[in-house]
């Protein structure tokens, strides 16, 4: 089944065009990565495929997602812990009263875990370092267990070690839930081999002045390259 | 005055009713104000009450009743305010000069063209706490409820909206929705309040707590809580030395927010140096 489909998506920020017509599709369970330069409209394509820029024109059709921003808009001096700001990536839509379930906890406490923060859940984010808050935004998103993954240069300020822990989790809520992952990078061939680890199917796409083309699978893209 | 005539004064009505507007008042503003002082929206308060200043002075110069007129135009501005600052993307401190200029010119003006700077006009400036009526008693327990209500009920999306809007929409949670309630309770609340502390004064009660408590909480849960505390305490501890040494009350109050602030600073300074 398709997790995201986009038909024809253009965005403009004010008369200068951003993204272009682009129009793609993310299967269930599939990795697709996007490159491009700086400024080519990655990151503007994640915001209007999540309603925070409007759309100039075209569709997106995609489920419950979550969200790695490339870098967060709150305030680094905002009174929150750890577990405050993971346990949010659990909250849903709707009428319904915004409670915290009690699966909601735990699957923010198994985020937590999987990013190594369990000591420092109750620290307030304004005192950790940028990889360490980059692992909280990881844990907030992995922790909603969405349908669809949007992530915008997750790996940026991750050491190695966290990295491959980082392809681990996806490549199992790939496999296991049949998560789609959308992720912008610039580090393609790392992306490659970890996917080749982890047994992903992924595609890869780049974008240049607002327009994408799909270039193919992303383990042949070394090859492609040499 | 002695302790004999100050006890002997808790017993008046008008000093109770007094009491009760006010930490009522208090909680509302202090727990508010955390999310607009996070929101970077802490200067609301002082617009919506030169906003609240213009309607009272129309309604003083047509000789309408004055909540009427004040509630429902103070509420619409705190709307204005919210959507300027989204639409026309500019920043709310932008949004709530323009706003409170604006009021703030036609609120002399109507001044000047009716029966000019007489007392029910000096009351919309300075307050006239200790004048409360159980009507006002009553609307304010009102209010204290909802406030309570809204954050016990929404908690977690006031901090998911306040923390990070923008994650909250990708979420698919109707961030307007909130906005909207968090003015519309600021609205009703800067309204209450201007009563009791005037429209000088009542922004003060909005961001002090929220400020003074920020140096001593970790986590929002906590500045919520703490922020309440501080703010009741104050008003408590301002009123009683307003009647002590009979100061004005809501200079009063005022003054003592601003001393747990500088205290609570003074002592985080002396920590981080001790570290």
């Amino acid at each position: 089944m398709t997790a995201l489909k986009l038909e024809n998506v253009t965005i403009r920020y004010g008369g200068t065009v951003v993204v272009d017509g682009v129009s793609l599709a993310v299967e269930e369970g599939e990795l697709l990565c996007i490159a491009g330069a700086n400024g080519s409209g990655k990151s503007s394509l994640l915001r209007g495929i999540l309603g925070l820029v409007p759309l100039a024109g075209g569709r997106v059709e995609r489920g419950r997602a979550a969200f790695v921003p490339q870098s967060e808009d709150a305030d680094r001096d905002f009174p929150a812990t750890v577990w405050e700001v993971v346990l949010t990536g659990t909250q849903c839509p709707g009428w319904r009263l915004p409670l915290y379930s009690r699966s909601g906890r735990k699957a923010a406490a198994r985020a937590i875990a999987d990013f190594g923060l369990t000591s420092l859940a109750r620290h307030e984010v304004g005192t950790l370092s940028g990889g360490q808050m980059r692992r909280v935004l990881l844990a907030r998103a992995l922790s909603g267990h969405t349908g669809l993954l949007l992530l915008d240069e997750p790996c940026t300020g991750l050491d190695p070690a966290i990295r491959r822990l980082l392809y681990g989790l996806l490549g199992r809520r790939c496999h296991e839930e049949g998560t789609a992952v959308l992720m912008v990078t610039h580090n393609l061939n790392e992306v490659r081999a970890f996917a080749g680890e982890e047994a992903l199917s992924g595609r890869v796409a780049f974008m240049e002045h607002g327009r994408l083309s799909v270039a193919g699978p992303l383990r042949s893209y070394g090859e492609e390259q040499a | 005055m002695t302790w004999a005539g100050f006890f002997e004064l808790l017993t008046y009505p008008f000093v109770l009713r007094a009491m009760a507007v006010g930490a009522m008042i208090s909680l509302c503003a202090s727990m508010l104000g955390v999310v607009l002082v996070l929101k970077r929206y802490s200067l609301i308060g002082h617009g919506l009450s030169e906003v609240g200043f213009a309607s009272l002075s129309v309604a003083a110069a047509l000789g309408l009743p004055p909540l009427l007129v004040a509630a429902p135009v103070v509420l619409l501005a705190s709307f204005a305010i919210l959507f300027i600052s989204q639409r026309w993307r500019v920043g709310g401190d932008i949004a709530i000069a323009v706003a409170s200029s604006a009021a703030l010119a036609l609120g002399v003006l109507a001044t000047a063209l009716g029966s000019g700077l007489n007392t029910d006009v000096y009351g919309i400036l300075f307050g006239s706490l200790l004048a409360t009526t159980e009507g006002d008693v009553a609307v304010s327990a009102g209010l204290a409820l909802l406030v309570v209500t809204a954050f016990l009920l929404f908690y977690n999306r006031l901090f998911l909206i306040t923390y990070s809007e923008d994650y909250a929409r990708s979420l698919g949670i109707c961030v307007p929705l909130y906005q909207l309630l968090i003015s519309a309770l600021t609205a009703l609340t800067v309204v209450m309040g201007m009563r009791m502390m005037g429209s000088l004064l009542i922004s003060s009660l909005i961001i002090l707590p929220a400020v003074t408590a920020r140096h001593v909480a970790a986590g929002f849960r906590s500045l919520v809580f703490l922020s309440a505390g501080v703010s009741i305490f104050c008003f408590s501890l301002g009123i009683i030395l307003s009647v002590i040494w009979d100061l004005p009350t809501g200079a009063s109050i005022v003054l003592t927010n601003v001393g747990a602030l500088l205290l609570t600073r003074m002592t985080d300074c002396l920590r981080r140096c001790a570290q």
